[in-house]
């Protein structure tokens, strides 16, 4: 809604100030350009996380201090602290770190970024920066198109700081003509009035350019070039800081209960940090007065003195906020509680039902009966299957889910919940109990065992179909869609003709009516396969297209087929000493395999029979 | 051959491996006339079904039946003869 409206807002105000002045253009694209340095920046050293990054703030678990050193000196090296503090949530979110060693490394970046400001106002404005530029960006350039991620990475951060140093030249530069035909500077506010007016400017500025460090940069050029006064200027540092805790809270909006009280410590200490240097700013400009004169700055050096102001205030804020950081914490914990998933329990494993050995398999069935249905649950939602309700029997049909309102649900959701602890569970009771049962018993446990793993294997094997499904559900090209349809279609057929067989409990009868089922499935998995080197062929599909469908109809056939085995464990509990015998006619996959070669060679015999006699007829 | 017949018996009271493998057999027996009869009434299904997605599937039921019957009358075959 914000963004519905503001973007086009931002847009007009930008070509108005195009069409008024060349050399808002000039700033605006320094602005731009800075920005895209930035994210160049952000993702070269994304390239090199999964390593030393990674390995640096898991060390930051110790102490606060430890992790704040970190926070400062990993913003320091990276001008970025929105990425800092975005693998802090991950690492947070993934329970790597405490929630009191994130508050450390985002107080930390907090004080790193205050490095910018003097690298800036020290260096930046000194120097012809655009002559290092352009070599950063030509080698960074050629490092770009290198096959090895390090080398990319590299690229990257080096293109990054040389759009960043360019990015800074062009705001210099637009800065100083704009100096020669508008004087902004009479736009300049003195008092509490403009602190508080120029404080929510730079905060807005912030939260448009989602960058605290960009807004900072752009201040100091403006202050080199007199285009804003040193007062309003402290005024827009402030604000800069408070907005760019937006940024975060935006980020932390889809992020679980640690990664939002993380963002709201960030929030507090930029909003307290805000406060504090607004309420005492005229003193605070006495201490930078001070603390200029001791290390040599000159009076009218207003850019370093707004570093030295900039370090101060953060510092402040980090001397306030650290001794408060464990009632923070507790605070924090209790005002944004974990949203905790209920998840499905074992309810027949316990160690009265491990006392017998009948009890103990009796209980592991039905335990395996539950993971059963949930993973045809997980299937009918995960494809984005239907049930339509017709009688007792269950039918399926297939939804274009990817528009439907639930849309195709989340497979490791799915799993975590009704799943994954119910499972373990069989698996540590069987382990407990399989020893010091008899064989049949110890054998029966086992396939229980196995039957569990296959329908957990094929809940694996829906995630990776699902990968696909999603992309081609509403293909442009009908014959993807068709053949997605198709596999979606036989899932669901093979799901109610096992509902049908398990209804029935006709034991053992089931049990071998399942190879049936079975091989209906490699049927479907050839016509498939000869399905597809056709569509090739007529060039109706590509042939990534076509791999992609031939990977997809191997993962159905795999659900299929697994779900059908585990059936034939489960199914007909009341027979089971029959079901022993029986495992000596069930067909194994070579047996079935022959079987579908000796009946398609037999039917095309008939079809060749039937059509000589067709001839001899005419 | 009555002696015979007995001493069969005691020798098969006395090994109780042996008296397993029988059972085994007998129920893998008792299977077969299950399945044969299954058999013949999923064909009787079959002349008398008209739509021709179900005439297809009752065939594949049909032929697994039947192969899988074979592999049990060979099975049965091999513990007839230990």
């Amino acid at each position: 809604m914000l963004n519905r409206i503001l973007l086009p807002v931002i847009f007009m105000i930008l070509g108005y100030g195009f069409w008024l002045s060349p050399e808002i253009k000039i700033v605006s694209a320094g602005v731009a350009i800075f920005l895209l340095g930035m994210l160049s920046l952000e993702k070269g050293f994304s390239a090199f996380s999964g390593g030393m990054l990674e390995k640096l703030l898991r060390r930051a678990t110790g102490n606060k201090w430890q992790a704040l050193g970190l926070g400062m000196l990993s913003t320091t090296i990276m001008q970025s602290s929105s990425l800092v503090s975005i693998i802090a949530i991950s690492f947070l979110s993934a329970g790597l770190i405490t929630l009191t060693a994130g508050i450390g490394i985002v107080f930390g970046a907090n004080l790193g970024t205050t490095t910018g400001a003097w690298l800036v106002a020290g260096f930046g404005l000194k120097v012809n920066i655009a002559s290092y530029a352009m070599p950063m960006l030509v080698f960074g350039t050629i490092l770009l198109f290198q096959h090895s991620r390090n080398l990319k990475g590299l690229g990257y951060v080096l293109a990054g700081l040389g759009l960043l140093f360019l990015g800074i030249h062009y705001m210099k530069e637009g800065f100083e003509a704009i100096k020669e035909t508008i004087d902004i500077a009479r736009f300049a506010m003195s008092g509490y009035t403009g602190v508080l007016l120029f404080s929510l400017v730079g905060m807005f500025a912030t939260v448009v350019m989602q960058s605290s460090h960009a807004t900072l940069v752009l201040i100091i050029t403006a202050l080199a070039a007199q285009q804003v006064t040193y007062e309003n200027a402290l005024a827009l540092a402030i604000g800069a800081n408070v907005g760019t805790t937006v940024t975060a809270i935006l980020g932390a909006l889809g992020a679980n209960a640690s990664g939002k009280r993380l963002a709201a410590a960030h929030l507090i200490f930029n909003l307290v940090t805000g406060i504090v240097s607004v309420a005492l700013i005229y003193q605070l400009v006495q201490i930078v007065d001070r603390i200029s004169q001791f290390a040599g700055i000159s009076d009218t050096n207003y850019t370093l003195k707004l570093a030295v102001f900039h370090t101060i205030f953060n510092l402040i804020g980090v001397v306030i906020m650290l001794p408060f950081v464990q009632p923070l914490v507790a605070r924090l914990e209790k005002a944004i509680p974990e949203h905790v998933v209920e998840v499905d329990q074992p309810r027949y494993l316990s160690s009265a039902s491990a006392a017998f050995a009948d009890t103990a398999i009796e209980a592991v069935r039905n335990e395996t009966l539950r993971v059963y249905d949930a993973g045809i649950n997980i299937m009918v939602n995960g494809l984005g299957l239907r049930r339509i309700e017709r009688g007792d029997a269950l039918h399926l049909s297939v939804t274009r889910a990817a528009h439907h309102e639930s849309g195709l649900k989340d497979i490791d959701a799915m799993y975590e919940q009704h799943v994954k602890t119910i499972y373990s569970a069989i698996i540590a009771f069987i382990s407990e109990t399989a020893f010091s049962r008899r064989d049949e018993q110890t054998a029966s446990l086992q396939w229980l065992r196995e039957a569990n793993a296959r329908i957990v294997e094929s809940i694996k094997d829906t995630k990776h179909l699902q990968k696909n499904l999603r992309r081609y559900i509403d293909s442009s090209n009908q014959d993807m869609k068709d053949g997605y349809d198709t596999i979606r279609r036989h899932i669901a057929s093979t799901i109610e003709v096992l509902n049908e067989m398990r209804g029935q409990q006709d034991g053992v009868m089931d049990m071998l009516g399942l190879d049936a089922l079975k091989q209906a499935t490699e049927d479907h998995r050839n016509s498939t396969t000869e399905n597809v080197a056709r569509l090739i062929g007529l060039r109706r599909i590509s042939p990534e297209m076509g791999s992609s469908l031939l990977n997809d109809s191997r993962y159905a056939h795999d659900i299929c087929m697994n779900m059908a085995k585990a059936a034939q464990t489960l199914f007909g509990a009341s027979e089971r000493e029959l079901l022993l015998t029986a495992r000596d006619v069930t067909l194994d996959d070579s047996e079935l395999a022959e079987l579908a070669e000796a009946v398609s060679t037999k039917n095309a015999e008939a079809l060749k029979t039937f059509a000589s006699g067709d001839k001899r007829e005419s | 051959m009555k002696v015979k017949k007995q001493l069969k018996l005691l020798r098969e009271f006395l090994d109780s491996d042996l008296r397993k493998k029988r059972k085994q057999r007998l129920k893998l027996q008792g299977l077969l006339k299950r399945m044969k009869h299954k058999e013949r009434n999923l064909k009787a299904f079959l002349r008398s079904e008209t739509d021709a997605h179900r005439k297809t599937r009752l065939k594949h039921e049909i032929e697994v039946l039947h192969a899988q019957r074979k592999k049990g009358i060979a099975a049965l075959k091999v513990a007839g003869a230990v």
